[in-house]
Parts: structure tokens; C-alpha cells; sequence
């Protein structure tokens, strides 16, 4: 009834098939150019991205995070990736880039494999889920994000329950109606701004 | 007051390494075994309703087989220190959610999305359920804290805090939930990875559904329209 305990065998199996699918995707890509006879300009190499759908949840009067989601576009021809995010401190005492992972029950840590940093500690897992059915019972945790690719060709997307936006220590409670000012750094790209909506729900 | 954890990812940024694929990936493995978890979840519901109960409606959520009792499962309510009871008024319904305000993501979409629910139930309905979360963050969500974060969302609602390890740790064995604070210094910001499902008691303290994370608005309002209906 459980999902099997995570070894680092699928996670390095989803990896290795990732890593297959890009270099299919590569191949592709470069098969597409063949075909079109090149209308792509050979020595153009760059990523091109653009951003949108940015928005942040409207946070509760006492609530001291927040977070802001988006979608990040690159319809260029080389990968960028976004390594950093600024907000000012009129808004949070800092942001900074997180995702939300679902963690195996009893914490023991098997998708850490290939990863730098664990974050949790594992020791003090608390229950027992998942007896006789339900959903599971499995904890969710953030994980701080160093580096998030943005393909060439491809998007991310930043949405709740995955990659996203933390605001720490709001300097006042996001409204709904106001908006929120963030600076992307992009490896390749360099820094953008972008302008995040407040709302209650995505757009 | 910046962890170190975040010093340390900022020299990994060479672009060499690609941690953020490997990241990915890893995330994909693990939406795509909870999503095997929740099919399997409601696998069992239907074994449990081929037995017992073959007529009832069909819900979104999982049921588990036999049904969760919580009902010994008591909690201070966080303002007044009352003892609350994990089952709901007569013919009314509890949602229950263990989680923190400090949680930026999981626990705020789970909110706005039980609040989108209720405002779509209409209020005879919506007047029968009270949201219930107890923090797995007593240290920062104080009384006022966490009554704060739940007007901000929802009319009827009850926080419920321990500083009791022990009672904590008690309720959220009944429901199978796990919560794990982050190491931290005193003031430093952490995170409390925690079970992201919601629970619905009824008035027997019985689990009558429980909804992953993720589950949409509208199923929830589908699920709490049949069981509100169910006990009118």
C-alpha cells in the first residue's frame, strides 16, 4: 500500500533517464536544425528568457514567510540557469530559492543521494504513517536550491508544492492587490526584474 | 543570522556542476511515488467500501481501512487551554491540518485551498465544518501567532498548541502524521518538515476522509458536500 522505500538507485535511474532524455532532446533539436537547413544562426548561443506569471500569495497578518511563484521561459539556444533571488528589505529581510520535496516516511534520507546539502536532520521523525491505507502519511520538507537550469527551448516553472520563491521575515503581510518587486539572477542572463501580483490563488 | 547551509550553496555555483537537474529529478521521483502512494490509498477505500459500505458515494480523498479513530486524541485549544477533542459538534465536521505559519508553501496553499472549498459550499453547509490546525511549531506560533494566520483564512476555525512534546507527539501518532523541527540556534530562522495531509473528523471522531497535499478545491468541496449531506 506504501510507495517503496526510496533507495538512491531511482532517483539515479530518473537521472540517468533525464540525462538520456536531454541528450534525445539535444539530438532533436539539432535533427530539427538538419531539416530547416539551419535557419537558426550557427554562432548565435544564447539563452533568451522571459518571465511571467509572477505572483505571491497573499500571507496572513501573522505569518513571517511568504513565498512567490513564476514561470521562466527560454526560448533561446543555450541553457541559463536562475542562481539567485533579491528582494528589498521594505518587503522580507531576504528571499531566497526552495522547493518543496516530499520526504520518505521515517526521514531516512534516501533521496539526499547526489545532493550537497541535507538540511533536515533526520533523528527526530515523529509517528507512524501510513498504517492500513490513507494518503501515505509522508512529510513534505523545503530544501534550499543553489541552481535552477531553465533549458534552451524549455521552461521551469515555480508553483506551490515544488520550486519557489521564499520570502523570510516579511517586513509587512502581503495584501492582495499589491505586488512585490523580486531581482532574478540569471547565470547567464544576468539579473532581472521582475513584478509579482499578490493574490489568493494563481492566476 | 544567515545559516551557513546558504553560504555554502552559494559556492556551488559554478556551472560545471548541475545540482539543480539532479534536484529536479529527484523531486520527480518523489511526486511520482506519492502519487503511487495516493492510488494505492484509494485502492484500499474501495477494498473497504466492497465490504462495508458498498453504496456510499465516492470520495476524492483516501478512507482508510478500518476507519482512523481519533476521537481519544485531545489538543489545548491554543487561546483558552481548553481541552478540544478530536470530534466534531453533532452532525458537523473538523478539518484537521497539523503544520506551522512559518511554512510558505505547503501549508498556506493546503489553507487557501480548504477556504476556497468552504466558500464554495453553501453556508448551511459550510456553517457545519470548523478548520483545525495544530501547530507543529509551538515555539514560534504562539496563541496569537497562529490565531492570526487561521483568521486570515477561515471564519470557524479552532488553533490548537501544546508546548508538550509528549502531547504532541501523541495526537499526531493517531493520525499518522510525522513532523521534524529543524536543528536551530534560539532566533535562527528553520524549517519543520511535516506530514502536508488534511484530515476530516466527524462527529464520532472518526476520519471520514483524508486529502494529500495537492488536491484541488473543488474535489474537496465535492467530498465535504457528501459527507455534510450524508449526516443531515
Amino acid at each position: 500500500m506504501r510507495a517503496t522505500p526510496r533507495t538512491r538507485r531511482p532517483v539515479a535511474r530518473t537521472a540517468a533517464l533525464l540525462a538520456a532524455s536531454a541528450l534525445l532532446l539535444g539530438a532533436c533539436g539539432d535533427g530539427g536544425g538538419d531539416a530547416d537547413a539551419t535557419t537558426d544562426a550557427a554562432g548565435d548561443v544564447a539563452p533568451r528568457l522571459e518571465v511571467t506569471d509572477a505572483w505571491a500569495r497573499t500571507s496572513p497578518r501573522t505569518a513571517d514567510a511568504g513565498a512567490v511563484y513564476l514561470r521562466i521561459a527560454n526560448d533561446g539556444d543555450a541553457d541559463d540557469a536562475l542562481v539567485g533571488v533579491e528582494v528589498d528589505t521594505a518587503v522580507a529581510a531576504r528571499a531566497e530559492l526552495h522547493e518543496t520535496v516530499a520526504v520518505e516516511d521515517g526521514g531516512d534520507g534516501g533521496q539526499d543521494g547526489g545532493m550537497d546539502d541535507g538540511g533536515m536532520d533526520d533523528g527526530g521523525a515523529q509517528g507512524d504513517a501510513g498504517h492500513g491505507g490513507g494518503t501515505g502519511g509522508g512529510m513534505m520538507e523545503m530544501r534550499p536550491v543553489d541552481r535552477i537550469v531553465v533549458p534552451a527551448g524549455g521552461e521551469v516553472v515555480l508553483e506551490p508544492g515544488g520550486l519557489h520563491v521564499m520570502l523570510l521575515d516579511l517586513a509587512a503581510p502581503l495584501e492582495a492587490g499589491s505586488s512585490v518587486e523580486l531581482t532574478l539572477e540569471f547565470e547567464e542572463s544576468g539579473e532581472q526584474v521582475v513584478t509579482a501580483d499578490v493574490r489568493d490563488e494563481a492566476p | 543570522m544567515d545559516p551557513p547551509r546558504r553560504a555554502a550553496g552559494r559556492e556551488t555555483l559554478p556551472a560545471v556542476r548541475r545540482p539543480g537537474r539532479l534536484r529536479r529529478a529527484a523531486a520527480a521521483g518523489a511526486v511520482a511515488l506519492v502519487a503511487v502512494a495516493a492510488g494505492c490509498a484509494g485502492g484500499g477505500g474501495d477494498e473497504g467500501d466492497g465490504g462495508a459500505a458498498g453504496d456510499e458515494p465516492a470520495l476524492a480523498g483516501a478512507v482508510r481501512t478500518p476507519p482512523l479513530e481519533v476521537s481519544d486524541v485531545v489538543l489545548p485549544d491554543a487561546v483558552t487551554g481548553e481541552p478540544v477533542a478530536m470530534q466534531a459538534p453533532p452532525g458537523e465536521l473538523y478539518v484537521v491540518y497539523f503544520g506551522y505559519t512559518s511554512c510558505p508553501d505547503v501549508c498556506p496553499t493546503t489553507m487557501n485551498d480548504v477556504a476556497v472549498a468552504l466558500g464554495d459550499l453553501p453556508d448551511d453547509l459550510a456553517d457545519r465544518v470548523t478548520v483545525a490546525m495544530a501547530t507543529v511549531d509551538p515555539e514560534r506560533d504562539t496563541a496569537e501567532v497562529l490565531t492570526g494566520y487561521l483568521d486570515h483564512f477561515f471564519t470557524r476555525h479552532l488553533a490548537l498548541r501544546t508546548t508538550d512534546p509528549a502531547a504532541l507527539t501523541a495526537a499526531t501518532e493517531a493520525f499518522g502524521v510525522q513532523w521534524e523541527v529543524e536543528e536551530h540556534e534560539p532566533g535562527e530562522a528553520y524549517e519543520v518538515a511535516h506530514t502536508a495531509v488534511t484530515y476530516v473528523v466527524d462527529d464520532t471522531g472518526t476520519v471520514v476522509v483524508e486529502w494529500p497535499f495537492g488536491l484541488d478545491s473543488e474535489s474537496m468541496a465535492a467530498d465535504l458536500r457528501t459527507l455534510l449531506e450524508e449526516r443531515a
